[in-house]
């Protein structure tokens, strides 16, 4: 591509080009996520007499990959997502899993980031800030759904439940301008069965590890268009999310996908192993046309929503499970996703697949999101480098007093770089 | 219709005021709501007819639909509801023959059905919010906040006349708080009116209009109104629940004086001119909110749609005494 052409590109990105133009300007709007799961276990990277003053803490380079532009088309910047991936708890029952476990355990949850700090540089600018960021202090953008405290006075125990609503949604920058033979697929992973399993051992303790909820989760999968006669309407898809109960332990690959165990859980033994892109769990194109509600030609997709009833999965392990003060996790911190259009002018999936959904749908998500306050364009081949640093609370004071460790060695987090390409040509 | 066209629209009343020249069209927010009860699974239950029609000689724009299961069921028994499960609630508006946001959800599974059977389910609620309306904690049990898309008018002398009442008998007194902010349109001032008082039971109070009343030397563009409920004040929590109150506001002065409310009647204990405040928190509270797109729709004399439901919860069949509350909130254009 000529640079007079990427000029061009950049020019109409920021000049903020109506959608319905869009096709007359020969551009074309498509989400795009760049995006990493990364597992850091503590040992693998700290340096013993290096701790700070509130305990130690390593810094670790994420690699570059994940973050660069592999694609022909330049990749506005203008979201940046985070959060703990694939815990079962957004705040976990310290209480009870102590109890049950007095050796390493997982006392994190999808809160984890808040100990979390980051920097990010992108080419040909320096980096955004000379000393690592807390992740949490960028300025989170309101973008959950309301919490279940208190709802009902002298009713149900509501307090452990993950959400009021379940709802996942990502509004595009740009309609999509969905062409007349195009459609869109879009894949939700399997669900990880996860048991707790308490360590024991230093003080004899035998505790039977312990399942979590197995139930499966219904989900509607929703694309929300614009135009027609009545404002406009939905193509969506009602599914059920499968657990897979057994298994081989996933591999993290480079992207993290598919994610690694929470440290302190495990894959319940039998049963039968579900692929992680289950066939049950797709919006395909056939059922993406069947969808099409005005058959009115092209039509403009502003926006793409994932409702999640967790009500039964939450329920047995906050109502019935050994944790009752635990405040369950969202799934959509655990489950995966890839979406592409096809048949309009290029077939590149949205994101890497895998991503979990959090990161990615990022208007309505349990993950903390910050909008930068200057969009970064990523040419084709540029990346972003990002540096974590990881901190594990507690440490200093077990060590002190020659505890067994209690405390979370390892951390596992995402992190996501959400905006749009415009592609021509 | 973007917050940023909400601003430039206030910028440009105030602009015209400046020059002393007005547009000649008046603006009035209006709630269009509906209680619906669930039926058993899979039956799709259509709400009390003509409530969400334009009744009015004028014509009505909406823009942002609103839902949220009521806090008490038809059966005492059954009451407190969860309010989590509208999350199995299948909602979809009809206009003749055009279905919103779809007539039906592509090859159904739930929990509890077979897959492979196939069903004609609903949309459900959740899959319509794309709207973060979550205040914070500390808040958000207790109020509904509604930024008027366009702002109306609160001329010299006028009041408004605000409405409440408590869904059922509390054991002691729950404050309740109505308010609303704006703009002087001479001096550009920011204005607060509120006023609170204490409820106790379920029948309908009026809270003092002195405390609205524009007694100033210039008109105020009034831009947004909040509902709060406080807790019990013989309970230890100062937390109260939003989806205790019903509220009701008319403009006393100029205007169409006419409640901008609007509900079922003939159904009690439905009030028809108190909408559960929990529809009101089109900027932050705790219904789901779905802005239309576009412009929304644009009701003629006359207009109007069908809101229908559907109980997709097949695991609890005590859900079937649930109620729905649907609002569609909007503005009238007076010329």
């Amino acid at each position: 591509m000529a640079d007079p052409d990427i000029k061009r590109l950049v020019d109409l990105m920021r000049s903020n080009v109506d959608p319905a133009d869009a096709a007359s300007a020969g551009v074309w709007y498509e989400p795009r996520s760049l995006w990493l799961v990364k597992n850091v276990n503590i040992f693998d990277y700290l340096v013993f007499g290096n701790e700070g003053p509130a305990g130690p803490a390593v810094t670790v380079q994420l690699p570059r990959n994940p973050f660069r532009n592999g694609t022909r088309f330049p990749i506005t910047i203008n979201r940046m997502a985070m959060s703990g991936v694939g815990y079962p708890f957004a705040r976990p029952d310290v209480a009870a899993m102590q109890a049950a476990s007095p050796g390493p355990a997982d006392l994190n949850g999808t809160t984890m980031i808040n100990t979390m700090r980051v920097t990010i540089a992108s080419p040909y600018r320096t980096t955004f800030s000379m000393t690592p960021s807390l992740m949490t202090g960028l300025s989170p953008r309101p973008t959950d759904g309301p919490s279940l405290k208190n709802t009902v006075s002298g009713g149900f125990p509501f307090r452990g439940f993950s959400s009021l609503f379940g709802a996942n949604g990502l509004r595009f920058d740009k309609p999509l301008i969905l062409p007349k033979a195009g459609h869109v697929e879009w894949d939700v992973s399997s669900l990880q069965g996860l048991r707790f399993v308490p360590v024991g051992g230093n003080e004899g303790t035998i505790t039977q590890p312990t399942d979590l909820s197995t139930a499966d989760i219904p989900c509607v999968l929703s694309y929300l268009e614009k135009g027609g006669l009545f404002a406009g309407n939905s193509r969506s898809r009602n599914m059920l999310l499968r657990q897979s109960q057994g298994g081989v332990v996933p591999t993290p690959g480079e992207q993290g996908y598919p994610y690694a165990l929470p440290p302190g859980f495990a894959v319940p033994p039998g049963g039968a192993a579900l692929p992680f892109w289950d066939p049950q769990s797709r919006f395909d194109t056939q059922l993406f046309r069947a969808a099409n509600a005005t058959r009115a030609g092209s039509t403009e997709i502003y926006g793409m929503t994932a409702a999640i009833d967790q009500f039964n999965f939450d329920a047995d392990t906050v109502l019935s499970g050994p944790f009752p003060n635990a405040v369950m996790a969202p799934v959509s911190t655990r489950l995966g996703t890839r979406v592409r259009l096809v048949g309009g002018p290029a077939s590149d999936w949205w994101w890497a697949p895998g991503a979990p959904m959090a990161l990615v749908m990022d208007t309505q998500t349990p993950a903390s999101v910050y909008w930068l306050d200057e969009p970064i364009t990523l040419m084709p081949g540029d990346a972003l480098d990002v540096t974590v640093q990881v901190r594990a609370p507690g440490f200093l004071e077990a060590a002190l007093q020659q505890q067994p460790i209690a405390f979370a060695e390892q951390n596992q987090f995402g992190i996501s770089f959400n905006g749009f390409t415009a592609i021509t040509g | 219709m973007s917050d940023e066209s909400q601003y430039e629209y206030q910028q440009y009343l105030l602009k015209l005021q400046e020059s002393n020249v007005l547009d000649g069209v008046t603006n009035e927010p209006r709630v269009y709501f509906d209680t619906i009860q669930m039926g058993l699974p899979f039956v799709e239950v259509t709400g009390h007819p003509d409530v969400f029609r334009n009744g009015e000689d004028f014509p009505v724009r909406i823009t942002h639909v609103l839902m949220a299961l009521d806090r008490l069921a038809s059966d005492p028994q059954q009451s407190p509801v969860p309010p989590n499960l509208i999350q199995r609630v299948g909602v979809r508006l009809k206009f003749h023959d055009q279905y919103y946001m779809a007539p039906y959800s592509a090859a159904p599974f739930l929990q509890g059905v077979a897959p492979g059977i196939a069903r004609q389910v609903f949309v459900t609620a959740p899959a319509w919010s794309l709207n973060s309306v979550s205040a914070a904690d500390i808040v958000s049990d207790g109020a509904s906040a509604w930024q008027f898309m366009r702002p109306f008018v609160l001329s010299v002398r006028d009041t408004l006349r605000v409405d409440v009442k408590l869904d059922a008998t509390a054991a002691g007194l729950i404050p309740v708080t109505v308010s609303f902010t704006g703009i002087g349109m001479l001096s550009r001032k920011p204005f607060f009116f509120s006023g609170s008082i204490l409820l106790h039971d379920a029948i309908r109070a009026t809270i003092s209009t002195e405390n609205y009343q524009n007694d100033g030397t210039e008109p105020v563009l009034i831009t947004n109104m909040t509902v709060n409920c406080a807790g019990d004040l013989i309970s230890a929590d100062p937390t109260g629940d939003i989806s205790r109150v019903s509220v009701g506001v008319r403009q006393i002065g100029n205007g169409t004086n006419a409640s901008w409310m609007r509900g079922p009647i003939n159904d009690p204990p439905i009030v028809p001119d108190l909408v559960p405040a929990t529809l009101l928190g089109q900027q932050s509270g705790r219904a789901i909110v779905h802005r239309l797109p576009g412009n929304g729709l644009l009701w003629a004399p006359g207009e109007g749609i069908v809101a229908q439901v559907q109980n997709l919860d097949l695991a609890d069949v005590l859900f079937v005494s649930a109620k729905i509350n649907i609002g569609l909130l909007g503005y009238i254009s007076v010329q």
